[in-house]
Order: structure tokens, then sequence, then C-alpha cells
């Protein structure tokens, strides 16, 4: 979903010298994130689909370090499982545009003609759509919520929706690093010796292309996160009782005058994975800057 | 000067190009509602309805027919200001339109109108003391800006502030235009908040390039200062980049201001199109998502014709 | 003839606190009214630098860090002077690419206008647009009522130079700096353009600081000569006599490269 506002925050922070202290402390944030989600078991001992009726809504303690939800769940276990969901739609909502976005950029550029002319216009149609509306409109619309391959539940329609329109990004930077380098004569030269587009896009687009293109992935991981969250506070991501930051936020903002850890602890998680990723970013596109 | 005409033939050209524009919307909105499984007919009239209902509705809807024509009869339709109705209610979609259109509207201008005045001061402040605290504090904050989810701060924002202080409503719309302007605010500030830093960022830079652009300096060098240079020379050329970056925020924009409307409780387009999607009022979020969409073009549209207006550079392609 | 500008000893620092460089060592010249001085040297030799370190606009992140600065302003003998209050009425300058150098959202009348302005007492915008119009012919720019109320990229490459002009001679200086006025002129233009310099000079008793890469054009156009290299001044004296017997060889090698390019024997000084 890299729109202007990712174009936004790879205007470069400070003067591109403090790339690699911000991927590594940006790493090590997500570094965190990612362990716990591989091996929940590590910090967290209880079932986050568990129900104890008897014990809801408990202050935090040693048991539950951050007490339990109106549903009597551990709310630590909840936001430790959380953390699988979120990243594994992340990813997939980064990495799924990003193909096909280099795919149609790569054509685009390559061959010109009317592919060039469609996929503008295409482009220029997705980008006046209210992209964010639409994701909601279309949620509300498809029926594709179950489990899919190793998707969740609810899961599909927000990575197919990213990949309708996050693609652009990546598009728009392929198609220009190939027209760039197909007027190069030294790749006319090759073409006519006989090198195949497909060789030429690997040789010399993509060494400097990839920069900026990890840059907005990562980015986006953050970005789609924060959409799934968002769509599932409303009540279109993932269905109960899946464990997801958005959707806890919801469950629990009607308590959030007495057991305000409830609502906060989801969305610091939220923010401090957005951020770490957000810091990879940056330091990448600093590091790719200055080279 | 030929530049007049000129520029009247890019307007023109622009609102020509509008019309496949809007047409393609009308269409993706459509595909929306032909993407579901099951019988159209028998998801607007809800599953209490009979066999012939949904038999009788279908022909009159023209789904039996191909699509093409269910396209078009969409298009009459649509030019007639029939958008269908609730499956759920029942009532015509253009009524819940109508309905609920004040709320949102005032959120969307008391929000833009909040981030502008953010926005503005700030990217000053920052463009014209580089590197300093609070050019630095702009960059930071603008990353997390970025990532606080938005429909969070609201809750922090309606705990720590609406419910402890009473100054705010935390749910509704209010009574008459003071208690509509103090039903938008935290809302407005809320949505302000994650925009504000992002839009000064871009702003700055815009302007850091015309303060650093050789035609200040060559007024400088003349003697033109102050607010005279200001005026003539920073503005004018700030502006029309300025334009463009925010009208890019609008889609945003409402997409916030969709999710602040639920979280803030208050009876909008943004909080009925999540009720609606949330039920698979299919008609309903069409009608809205529509509603949304046209707005986008016409601001886009707009904006562009703002910045002919400004610059005198711009001609027909 | 009396002195005009007198610069001695200047150093001038680029690259803010972090990478700091001294891009200006010891420069020193002088002009005097109705002089022409020509600097020379190629890019990163430090002349532009030297000439924004005297008019006040040096870039960010650049300062002077030592040297003297004086300035005739008013008929008396040079003194120390600040730059803001002179710009325009004392000192003025005249850019090199006049595409970016002029306001793209502002008349051209205007543009000079303003410039009338800020250098008069009360002066009216009715009367200061007169006045716009009368100084668009004097820099000889045909229709110049019908050409004030166009736009900079309407017009072209010498009638913008043109204009420049005229808004740097707005407020009546007594000292114009000309940074590469020509260079993005194609030649014909060139020489209508020098030719306008050299005859404003001599009317009004200007000094004139030009400052190019091209030995053609500074011979053509200066009396005097500095030329420039590494932020330092190499050489400096009337213009024939540096021109056909350079003492440094910095300058015989320019003198060489200027004479291959041409493909003939250096141009004749005036």
């Amino acid at each position: 979903m890299s729109t202007a506002l990712t174009e936004v925050t790879t205007q470069s922070t400070g003067r591109g010298r403090h790339g690699t202290p911000k991927v590594v402390v940006g790493g090590v944030i997500v570094g965190v994130f990612v362990v716990v989600a591989l091996f929940p078991g590590l910090v967290s001992s209880h079932d986050p689909l568990r129900q104890d009726l008897l014990h809801r809504l408990a202050d935090p303690t040693s048991a539950h370090p951050l007490g339990t939800d109106a549903l009597g769940r551990d709310v630590w276990s909840r936001l430790v499982h959380g953390t699988r969901v979120d990243l594994r739609v992340g990813v997939l909502c980064a990495l799924l545009p990003m193909v096909i976005g280099t795919v149609l950029g790569g054509l685009s550029g390559f061959y010109g003609g009317i592919l060039d002319v469609v996929v503008g216009r295409v482009i220029e149609l997705v980008q006046s759509f209210p992209v964010l509306v639409f994701f909601l409109a279309v949620l509300g619309a498809l029926g594709l919520a179950h489990p899919f391959l190793f998707l969740g539940p609810g899961e599909l329609p927000i990575v197919l929706v990213f990949a309708a329109v996050g693609w652009i990004v990546y598009a728009r930077l392929i198609r220009g690093e190939v027209m760039r380098v197909r007027d190069l004569e030294y790749v006319q030269a090759a073409g006519a010796g006989g090198l195949s587009p497909l060789r030429v896009l690997i040789r010399h687009v993509l060494p400097n292309a990839i920069g900026q293109t990890v840059v907005y992935v990562v980015l986006d991981v953050g970005l789609a996160i924060l959409a799934l969250a968002t769509l599932s506070y409303l009540g279109l991501g993932v269905p109960a009782p899946v464990p997801e930051w958005g959707a806890m936020i919801a469950e629990s903002s009607a308590y959030f005058q007495a057991q305000w850890w409830l609502v906060v602890a989801p969305g610091v998680a939220i923010t401090v994975l957005g951020v770490g990723l957000a810091l990879i970013g940056d330091g990448i596109d600093d590091l790719v800057k200055r080279s | 000067m030929s530049s007049s005409r000129g520029r009247f033939a890019f307007v023109g050209s622009r609102l020509l190009q509008c019309v496949p524009l809007l047409l393609a919307v009308t269409l993706l909105v459509f595909l929306i509602s032909k993407v579901t499984p099951g019988n159209p007919a028998r998801t607007i009239l809800g599953p209490k309805a009979t066999a012939d209902q949904v038999a009788a509705l279908s022909h009159q809807l023209g789904y039996d027919r191909g699509p093409v024509v269910q396209y078009l009869r969409f298009l009459a339709r649509l030019g007639h200001g029939d958008l269908g109705a609730s499956a759920r209610t029942g009532q015509p979609v253009t009524g819940v339109i109508r309905d609920n259109l004040a709320p949102t509207v005032w959120l969307v201008a008391a929000t833009a109108l909040v981030t502008i005045a953010v926005a503005v001061p700030l990217a000053w402040a920052a463009a014209t003391h580089r590197d300093g605290w609070l050019d630095h504090l702009l960059r930071t904050s603008s990353v997390v800006a970025l990532f606080l989810p938005t429909f969070w701060l609201g809750l922090i924002l309606i705990r720590f502030v609406a419910l402890p202080t009473g100054w705010f409503p935390v749910a509704g719309f209010g009574h008459g235009v003071a208690g509509h302007l103090r039903s938008v605010v935290l809302p407005a500030v809320t949505l302000a908040l994650g925009l504000a830093p992002v839009v000064a960022r871009s702003l700055r830079t815009s302007m850091i390039d015309v303060l650093e652009s050789e035609y200040v300096v060559a007024a400088r060098s003349v003697g033109v200062r102050g607010a005279r240079l200001f005026r003539w020379y920073v503005v004018r050329n700030a502006l029309s980049p300025a334009i463009s970056l925010l009208a890019v925020q609008i889609g945003f924009l409402l997409f916030g201001v969709v999710v602040l409307e639920v979280t803030f409780d208050i009876p909008g387009l943004g909080s009925e199109l999540v009720t609606a999607a949330v039920g698979k009022d299919l008609l309903v979020t069409q009608g809205i998502t529509l509603v949304f969409a046209v707005t986008v073009v016409v601001v886009n549209l707009l904006a562009d014709v703002l910045q002919i207006a400004l610059d005198p550079r711009v001609r027909t392609s | 003839m009396s002195a005009l500008l007198e610069v001695e000893g200047l150093c001038v620092d680029a690259g803010g606190r972090r990478a700091r460089r001294r891009v200006v060592q010891d420069a020193a010249l002088t002009v005097s009214a109705g002089e022409c001085v020509g600097v020379v040297g190629e890019s990163g030799s430090g002349k532009s630098m030297t000439m924004r370190a005297i008019i006040g606009l040096l870039p960010r992140g650049a300062r002077v860090a030592a040297g003297d600065l004086r300035f005739a302003s008013g008929g008396d003998d040079p003194a120390p002077y600040d730059a803001v209050r002179v710009r325009g009425r004392g000192i003025a300058m005249v850019f090199q690419e006049p595409m970016t150098a002029l306001n793209p959202t502002r008349r051209v009348g205007d543009l000079v206008a303003d410039a009338v302005i800020v250098n008069g007492s009360r002066v009216r915008r009715s009367a200061a647009r007169r006045r716009a119009v009368t100084m668009l012919e004097e820099v000889g720019v045909p229709d110049p009522e019908g050409r004030a109320r166009a736009f900079p990229h309407e017009l072209s490459g010498g009638l913008r130079q043109r204009v420049m002009i005229a808004i740097a001679l707005a407020g009546n200086p007594r000292l114009v700096i000309c940074d590469e006025p020509t260079t993005a002129l194609d030649v014909t233009v060139q020489d209508q353009i020098l030719g306008l310099l050299d005859g404003l000079r001599r009317e009004r008793g200007l000094g004139l600081l030009f400052v190019t890469h091209d030995l053609g054009v500074v011979a053509q156009i200066s009396q005097r000569l500095v030329v420039m290299q590494g932020g330092q001044v190499v050489e400096s004296g009337d213009t024939a006599d540096v021109l056909e017997h350079p003492r440094h060889p910095y300058t015989a090698a320019l003198r060489r490269a200027a004479a291959e390019l041409e493909g003939a024997p250096p141009v004749e000084v005036r």
C-alpha cells in the first residue's frame, strides 16, 4: 500500500549518516517481535483462546502479566499470539504487491507501447480512488473470510486488496529503472547479442532498484499491520476469537476506564513494531542513498 | 496573451479526463457487488424474501441479463439518483446518505482546518531553522505519527481528556452549532495529530526548495526582504506544490474520518459505512463508497485547477 | 577613479559545522568606479563564493572566516559595510541562469518594480511600474510596456538576462556583480549583453565585477583581471598584461586551453 505516505517517510531523516544504527536498532525491535511470533511458547504459557469466566478483567499479576480480558483470557498470551497474525499478514501484504509491481513495471518499461499506457491509466485510477475506503467496501462485500492456505480467517481479503493497490509504487520504480537501463548502449548491444529481457532485468535493473524496493517493502509491512489492526477494530478484519491487536482494542474499549492497560498494551505493540520497521526502512534508505 | 486560453483549455481537458475516471470508479463499485457469491437480489431482499420476490427483483434489476446490460442499467439508475435500498432497513440509499452527511462534512472540514493550521507554521519554523530542535522533532514525530493507530489515539484521548474534563462529549454529534463543534473537536484533533506531522514534513521540503531557490537569492540580492519577499516570492511558489501535497492526503483523511466516527460514535457516513459493511448491506456500502470516491476525484480536480490558477507556467500538455 | 570595493585577506569556510572546509583563502581585489574587473577560474575556484561573501548571501553552512570587506557607499572612501543595507542600492548582482533567477510566478515588470520600491523612499506601485518600463527600455528590451506584463518563461534567454540587469540596476547601485551572466546564452546574444553591460558601465560610472570561466569574454569586457584557483587569487593586474604575459602557470594553462578551444589566437583586448 505504498502510496504518498511511504514516499514521505523515505525522505531522508537526517543527513543519511545514521543508516547503520537505525537499521540495527530497528532490527533489534523487529527481531524481538519475530522471535516472539515464531516461538510464542518462550514468553507466554497460557492458551490465548481459553476463557475463564470466573476471573474476568483481573488485574495484572505474576501469573497474568497483563491481567485477563472480558472473557477471562490471558491478555499477555493474546498479545503474543497476535504477533503471529499481524506479522504473517504484514509480510504477505508487502511481498505480494512487490512481486506483482515488479513484474508489471518491468514488462511495461521494457515493452512500452499499449501495455505501458494501460498500466499508466490503471495506476491513475487506483490512485484517485479512495483506496482505504475501498478496503472497507470490498471487505464488506467479499465473502472470502474463510481460511486460505496458510492464512487465517479474515486475512485473505486484506491481502488481496493490498495486492490490488500496493503494486503501483514498485511498478513505477522498476519501470523507471528498466527504461533507464534499456537505453544504455551496452545493454542494447547485449540484447542484440541475444540476451533475454529477463536476464537484463536481473543483471542490470535489480541491483539498482533493490535498495529502494527493500525500503518500500519494509514500510509496507508496517502499514499493512496498521491497516489490519484498524480493520479488525472496525469488525472487518479477523473474526473473533482470533487474537489480533486491533480486535483486542475493540473488545476492551468498553472497559477502558478501569482496566486501561487492556487498550493501551496492544496499541503500544502496534506502534513499537511500526516504528521499528520504519527505522529499518529509513536506515536502509540512508545506506542506499549514500552508496 | 495566449496563456489564458491555454489555461482554460487545460482545465477543460482535466474535466474531460475526469469522466472516464468516474466511469471507471462506478465500474469498480459495480463490480464490488458482483463479486459476492450467491444471488444479489436475494442479498438485497434479505433471507426472508420468497423465491418469487427474488425472481421479480432479479428481473427488474436486470440480473438475469448479461453483465454489460446490468452495468448500463446501473449507470442509468445512478443517473436518476437511484442507488437502491438498504437490505437491512429498506430505506433508499440516497436517503441514508443524506441523513448521515452532515456530521461527516463537519468532521472533514474541522480536521482539514486543524491539520493545516498546525502543519503550516510547523513546516515554516522547521524550514527556516534547519537542523534545529524543531526540525528534528518534526522528522521523528512524523514517523511515529504514521504508525500510531488513529483509533487507539482517539480512545486514549477520550479516556484521558474527554472523560476527566467533561468538556467534550464521548459520543454523538450534539445539537446546534456549539454542540456540533464540541463533538468534532476531539476527533479532528486526533486525526490532525496523525496527519499534521506528515503534511508538515512534505511542506517543509517544498518550502526549503523555495527558500533556497535562486530567485529568492536573486531577489534578496537587490534588497527584497521581509513580508514582501515572503508574500510574493516564497508563498506564491510554495503554494503550488503544497496544494498537490494536501490533495493527496484526502484519501487518508477520509479513511481516518471513517475510523474515528466509529471510535467517537458519531453518526456520520463513515460509521454508517462500517455498519453496512459488517452487516453485508451491499447497496449501502456501494453507495457510500461512491460518494467518497467522487469526493476524492473532485478534490483532486479542484487542486489541479487551483494550481493552474496559481502557476502561470502550466499549459495544455 | 575612486575606489568602490576593497577586499583583503578574505577567507570563506563552507560545509557547515561538521564538514568544514576552506573554499576561499586570502582573496584580495579592488574595484573602482567606472571599471570592470574580471574574475576568472574554473568551477570550484572559489569565485562565486567570493562574490556571495561580498554581497552577504553565502549559502547555508558557509561563513566568512576572516578578512576585510570595504565598500564606498555614498561617495566616501571604502569602509566596512552592512551587506543587508547595501544590497540593491549599493551593490547588486546579476545571476547566471535567468530562468531560475527570476521568480516564475511574477510578471517581469513587477519584478523590476519590486526592486525599485525597496530601494526608493516611499515609491508608490504605479510610479514604480512606470519606472520599471523605463528601465526595461534602457536595457534594450523592445516593446517594454508589453513585455513588462510577461512572465519570465515567456521571454527568450537574452531578454530574461536584460530583465535581470534591469532589476539589478533598479536601485541605482554603484557596483554590480555579474556571476557568469552570459554563460547560459548563445554567442550572438552573449555579445549583445556584453555590449549592454559595457555601455552601462561607461554611462553610469558603474563598477563591475565580472565572473566568468571564459577568457575570451573577460578579454572583451574587463580592464583588470583577477585569476582564481583552488580558492586563492593566483594572479591579478591589467587584463591585457595578464593575458599576454601570464606570470602564474595556471593562467598560462588557462590561456593555452582557451586558445586550443578557439583554434585561433586570443581575442584582442580593448
